[in-house]
């Protein structure tokens, strides 16, 4: 009951650090940006959704790995992340450029080490 | 937050006639060029592997066995999986631009030379996991 109440608590805070970012930062959506970012060294933080296929999940961990960026799996699916950005399509992965005014790159790695 | 692109390391060719074969990247054009602006890199890489290497062969058979036929061609960022190996300070003459690969004695030239370059490394007995062929 308590882990359930932390989760969503967790959850919602990560929510809201999105719509700032999606405000006030840079970001890319979707697979093919993302790993053009991550190939360029752009990318801060990467956001994966839980019902991503495994194969593409470790591509983009292994990518992230080999660039030195976090990596923070989102616990919803794709449908969820992407109203949590604001769209009204499903987003598999999105890549974080700029932060803007969200400390959501100085916080998330963290929380993820935690427990999501 | 680094680049992932750098010259020497290992990279597995995704699609095309080279598919499943290892490379390293000899150059790296982050921007690409001016009539193909997308991220390209130059790639030498393995065509056909040397084979394995027993002790009892003769020398004749060893030296045959270990003879590397090289590629050289410029990929597709999106064509490419990076690893996390790198195959350091392989002395190639790094001068060479695209336009002398579409030369094709100076392609020969420079294919000749990767391959010297690469069967001496495999020699030697350093970066094994490049040598050995990707089974998939």
């Amino acid at each position: 009951m308590v882990t359930q109440k932390k989760q969503k608590k967790a959850l919602e805070s990560i929510n809201s650090r999105l719509a700032l970012v999606m405000k006030s930062g840079k970001y890319c959506l979707g697979y093919k940006q993302t790993l053009k970012t991550l190939r360029q060294g752009k990318a801060k933080l990467i956001i994966i959704a839980n019902n991503t296929p495994h194969l593409r999940k470790s591509e983009i961990e292994y990518y992230a790995m080999l660039a030195k960026t976090g990596v923070h799996h989102y616990n919803g699916n794709n449908i969820e992340l992407g109203t949590a950005c604001g769209k009204y399509f499903r987003v598999c992965t999105l890549s974080i450029t700029d932060a803007g005014d969200s400390d959501i790159i100085r916080t998330l790695p963290e929380a993820q080490t935690g427990g999501n | 937050m680094g680049k992932i692109m750098k010259t020497g390391k290992v990279v597995i060719v995704l699609s095309g006639r080279y598919a499943g074969r290892k490379g390293i990247i000899m150059k790296s054009l982050e921007e690409g060029t001016n009539d193909k602006q997308f991220g390209q890199a130059i790639i030498a890489g393995i065509q056909r592997y040397p084979r394995r290497v027993s002790r009892k062969m003769s020398k004749a058979k060893v030296h045959k066995n270990c003879r590397i036929k090289p590629f050289v061609k410029i990929f597709n960022y999106n064509h490419l999986m990076p690893t996390r190996y790198n195959v350091s300070d392989l002395s190639i003459d790094n001068k060479y631009t695209i336009k002398d690969l579409k030369d094709p004695v100076k392609r020969k030239k420079i294919r000749f030379q990767i391959r010297m370059r690469l069967e001496d490394r495999f020699k030697c007995g350093r970066n094994k996991w490049f040598f050995s062929k990707l089974r998939f």
